[in-house]
């Protein structure tokens, strides 16, 4: 088969996997914001694609060494890898990232992608092309690292902000932190832009080099920062409502002080982590720092079973998209017919995931109905009575 | 740009420790990032409690703090101080993230 047929295919379900990364992950950024009624859902999403858009045209250094660390690479500096095997990788990762949005788990899209990535590099050429203390040290440990750090920091900032306005009955005090809120959000969107469409605009180019198509050790072209920033934005805005109603509403109720402090955390820990060389993971961290801000403030309760859904949706990520990917490599291996099976099953699991979606929609509308008066499914009935209560000791 | 530097610090953070992990980076993460959101939070609610003086309390008992008062000038100034402080700060996250700026 052709190169430019298999490069278009990669370029196809990379703009597909960007697409399901924004909705994935705009719950990362406005969760909290729609929750506490700062931003209403429609001008939220509109917010956040607007800023995933500017953020992909802001940086491209993440693009250039998407795989570096990840994949061994040859003497040419290239990772052992090719356009069929990073096809099938994508496929995997799409086919989880919409399993987990499905479920309403806010799940990484990063991990998600390198899982598929890896699983294809290991059927197409072998476990010497994966490097696996960088996949620990880049991959494992931060997204171990990134809830605590977070959660922590939310909530210390958490009671902070409640002691300082007495519980924020002193006047103004919720719009003012509503507002805050709003920015802070928008900081995380704003980097989130810069990072996630990045990732995809690296695929491309990679495929772009490993098939010969551009010179090894250049940047994105500019016509594929546009698609991915697009395709991202377009993700964005259609809103992953299920993961929002999650993270909002379901780890525990959001109140704007608790929303400022989450967003700030997590605005704080994202910015400090990549500037000073360890970048940590975002999903993770806007997670974490939810679950912080619910534990900050005293009688809130936590719904810990929500929580240990979205932890064990994180530990199985990646071997899960590793097995998907490595399922279609070893498919799309077998010659033309197999790389035609992938689209089809490709297609056929996507398709189940939208239409099982659909039997309990999650909108705009619903977002911020309690799960447990909501018809919607996903995550879900996470019912009060199993909840805990963090901490029921007033002081 | 700070490319090289920003290479540099992933690069060294592959030089140390166990299980090849920086760890010394990692605290440092930690520390900086509890400073700065803990001051961030911490300025910008007592700015909204020094805005809020002479105002009676939202909601909870109708007594509250009685009537309206007069805020007074030091505590308006402060308050927006203190805002303006987290403004500042958002800037800097701003400035940040995009690389053109450093």
């Amino acid at each position: 088969m052709s190169v430019l047929v298999i490069v278009l295919m990669v370029i196809v379900i990379a703009l597909i996997f960007d697409f399901t990364n924004g909705f994935h992950d705009t719950a990362n950024a406005m969760a909290t914001s729609v929750a506490t009624g700062a931003l209403k859902p429609k001008v939220a999403v509109l917010l956040s694609a607007v800023l995933n858009l500017v953020g992909a045209f802001l940086s491209t250094q993440v693009a250039k060494t998407v795989s570096s660390g990840i994949l061994t690479e040859d003497s040419k500096g290239l990772p052992h890898i090719t356009p069929v095997l990073i096809f099938a990788g994508l496929v995997g990762a799409v086919l989880w990232n919409l399993g987990t949005w499905w479920l309403g788990l806010p799940s990484s899209s990063t991990h998600a992608l390198f899982g598929g990535l890896i699983g294809a590099a290991i059927i197409g050429s072998g476990v010497s092309a994966v490097d696996f203390s960088g996949v620990l040290s880049k991959i494992v440990l931060p997204a171990v690292l990134s809830p605590f750090i977070a959660g922590a920091v939310a909530l210390i900032a958490t009671y902070i902000a409640y002691r300082v306005t007495k519980l924020s009955e002193v006047h103004g005090a919720k719009r003012g932190f509503r507002h805050a809120q709003t920015v802070s959000a928008s900081l995380v969107s704003l980097a989130h832009g810069t990072n996630d469409a990045q990732k995809t605009m690296g695929v491309v180019t990679l495929t772009l080099i490993v098939s010969g198509y551009q010179a090894s050790n250049t940047g994105p072209q500019i016509w594929v920062i546009l698609i991915c920033g697009l395709a991202i934005a377009l993700g964005t805005y259609t809103g992953g409502w299920r993961i929002m109603r999650t993270v909002g509403k379901n780890i525990t109720d959001v109140e704007s002080p608790q929303g400022f402090a989450a967003e700030t955390s997590s605005a704080a820990t994202l910015l400090i982590s990549s500037n000073l060389g360890f970048p940590l993971s975002t999903t993770q961290i806007t997670s974490g720092a939810v679950v912080g801000a619910g534990l900050g403030k005293r009688l809130a309760s936590v719904h810990w079973n929500t929580v240990s859904k979205i932890a064990l949706g994180w530990v199985v990520t990646l071997p899960a998209a590793a097995l998907a990917g490595g399922g279609a490599a070893w498919l799309a291996g077998t010659g033309a017919i197999g790389l035609a099976a992938v689209v089809v099953v490709a297609v056929a699991g996507g398709g189940t995931f939208v239409l099982l979606a659909r039997r309990h929609p999650v909108s705009h509308e619903n977002v911020n109905d309690d799960s447990s008066t909501a018809t919607g499914r996903p995550l879900a009935d996470v019912s009060t009575g199993s909840s805990t209560s963090s901490d029921s000791s007033k002081g | 740009m700070s490319t090289t530097s920003l290479l540099a610090a992933a690069s060294s953070s592959s030089a140390a420790g166990f299980l090849g992990v920086d760890w010394s980076s990692i605290a440092e993460v930690c520390v900086v990032t509890l400073v700065a959101t803990v001051a961030i939070v911490t300025i910008f609610s007592v700015g909204l409690r020094l805005l809020s003086i002479g105002s009676p309390d939202d909601g909870g008992e109708i007594a509250g703090h009685g009537a309206l008062t007069s805020r007074p000038a030091a505590a308006t100034l402060g308050g927006y101080v203190c805002v303006g402080i987290g403004g500042a700060a958002v800037l800097y996250g701003i400035y940040l993230v995009v690389p053109l700026f450093h």
